[in-house]
């Protein structure tokens, strides 16, 4: 692995956010996915992103680490500007933890493996060290007694703690969860929280976009609804899930916190009326 | 007539009726066949037992020929897939190459490297004399047709490996090597062991490079048997090890499949 030489803008400016996007532009050919997205994410603080499919907030999340180009603006991690190509983003990207909707295990590694190759190869931990941190990190993850299955004999929940501990085994700086739930059973998707909460309550800087209002409205610092690729409305839960100001957020959040369809809390897509609404817009 | 009765009964009438053109084509040829030649000229004992041992010095050969070539190939195969799937001039390059070399028989290609390959360039000599110009044309061949077989099955990971790879810090050659390629191999372990049956009866294109007694795998070794004896009782003990060899391995690379497949 080459490894480019350090170079100034390549560390971190003491006191700068971890997370501050600028004027966050993305196309897709035609398609205009995110309008100018302004956020900043302040150090121990969770931020969650909420808002109907196609409004942006995957994009959103997955240009933090550059797994989406921007086709304009900034992204800075701790003040390093991350879209220079003189930096090196491997580093950069090993202190920005994901957590991805479909987990995304390696399918041909035990668990114990998925959690440790990352720290050899990109940390160059040695292999007792690795394996020190990742018992550590299933420990947090409940999951200790697993460390020789294949991801494919855990139920979803398990298969997503252990993407959770693979992540927190870098010692990220910043979590970033798209979805995490969204492709689990009803009754897995608590197991999967527990440990969020836990992490949002050690101080772990997230960005979390998610279909769970409970959990948004419990453990957000702040909220940020998204549609139509710009950011509507955000501040503490308690004024926007409990009380919206902006129309659109109030329609969405009537849709998805109605009790008729509070069953289907994540797994709700926008219906003949938004995708009406959002096309007149 | 037969399209007013009940579809069983047609069913029933069209099945006996393709036994008794089968049978009858089996018999007929059975019956125009000259047994006495074909004993005396394809089934020789007393040909056949001159084969003996030597039939499993050549067999060997053959394996050896397609293990170092396979091997080789495969090498070279990684390296183009990967190279066919970047942009610029690496990918044309690949793209060039194994167009090139599909297209082309692999007779042709071995032809070539075996002849053409010392005369225009006198100053390469391979150990081994005519017969390495063959296998270098295999290795070239084989590697060809594993690329698209190796490039099919990394584009058939999932999207989210490379992104959970990347995402942890993992170069690009990082990913491809740790995440990416084992779980592409698993993909392509059928597709791969076809390609390895067919380099194998490939091998026995060699017999056109030139090789001497100690080299000759299984086909040439036939031929020159043939010829010895005036009787073609060894090309049946040849096809005999052939199939020995290639259908135990399709046998067990099923068994790997499944028991993989159990795994995962």
């Amino acid at each position: 692995m080459s490894e480019k030489t350090l170079h100034p803008r390549d560390t971190p400016v003491p006191g700068a956010p971890p997370v501050q996007l600028i004027d966050l532009h993305k196309h897709f050919g035609q398609l205009h996915v995110l309008k100018g997205i302004n956020l900043t994410v302040e150090k121990g603080e969770v931020v969650c992103v909420i808002g109907p499919s196609g409004s942006g907030k995957s994009t959103l999340l997955r240009s933090v680490n550059l797994l989406e180009h921007p086709t304009g603006g900034q992204v800075l991690i701790e003040g390093i500007d991350i879209q220079d190509p003189d930096i090196n983003l491997d580093r950069i990207r090993a202190r920005i933890g994901m957590v991805f909707q479909s987990f995304n295990l390696f399918p041909h590694m035990n668990v114990l493996r998925n959690v440790t190759v990352a720290q050899q190869t990109v940390l160059k931990r040695s292999p007792q060290e690795a394996h020190d941190v990742a018992m550590a990190m299933l420990d947090r993850v409940g999951l200790t007694d697993k460390i020789t299955a294949h991801p494919s004999q855990l139920s979803g929940g398990q298969q997503q703690r252990v993407a959770i501990a693979r992540s927190l085994s870098m010692n990220p700086d910043i979590m970033l969860f798209d979805e995490p739930t969204s492709a689990l059973d009803p009754e897995l998707v608590g197991d999967v929280l527990t440990v969020m909460r836990q992490l949002a309550a050690d101080g772990m800087t997230m960005l979390v976009v998610t279909h769970e209002m409970a959990f948004a409205r419990d453990v957000a610092d702040r909220v940020i609804f998204m549609d139509d690729g710009q950011i509507v409305e955000e501040g503490p839960p308690s004024q926007v899930i409990a009380a919206p100001k902006e129309e659109r957020t109030q329609v969405f959040l009537q849709r998805v916190l109605d009790p008729t369809h509070v069953r289907e809390l994540g797994e709700t897509e926008p219906d003949d009326d938004a995708l009406a609404r959002k096309s007149s817009h | 007539m037969a399209f007013d009765l009940r579809p069983t009964v047609r069913q029933r009438i069209t099945r006996l009726t393709s036994y008794v053109v089968f049978v009858a084509i089996v018999v007929v040829l059975a019956l125009i066949a000259n047994w006495p030649s074909l004993a005396t000229n394809f089934a020789d004992l007393k040909v056949a037992k001159t084969l003996w041992p030597d039939i499993l010095l050549t067999a060997g050969n053959t394996i050896w020929y397609t293990v170092i070539c396979f091997v080789l190939g495969l090498v070279l195969a990684v390296l183009f897939a990967l190279m066919k799937m970047s942009k610029g001039p690496f990918g044309w390059f690949a793209t060039a190459y194994i167009e090139l070399f599909r297209g082309l028989p692999a007779l042709l290609t071995i032809i070539f490297m075996a002849f053409a390959f010392p005369i225009a360039f006198p100053g390469l000599k391979l150990p081994g004399g005519a017969l390495s110009g063959g296998l270098v044309a295999l290795v070239i061949v084989t590697s060809a047709y594993t690329a698209e077989i190796i490039r099919a099955g990394v584009e058939a990971v999932p999207k989210g490996q490379t992104e959970a790879a990347r995402s942890l810090g993992m170069g690009n050659l990082r990913t491809t090597f740790t995440v990416i390629l084992p779980q592409a191999f698993r993909i392509v372990i059928p597709p791969l062991t076809n390609e390895f049956v067919t380099l194998l009866k490939d091998t026995s294109l060699l017999y056109m490079a030139g090789m001497t007694i100690m080299q000759r795998e299984l086909t040439t070794f036939a031929k020159a048997k043939m010829s010895e004896n005036f009787n073609s009782t060894p090309l049946i003990a040849v096809a005999l090890m052939y199939l020995i060899i290639t259908i135990p391995l399709t046998y067990l690379v099923g068994r790997l499949e499944k028991s993989m497949a159990a795994k995962k």
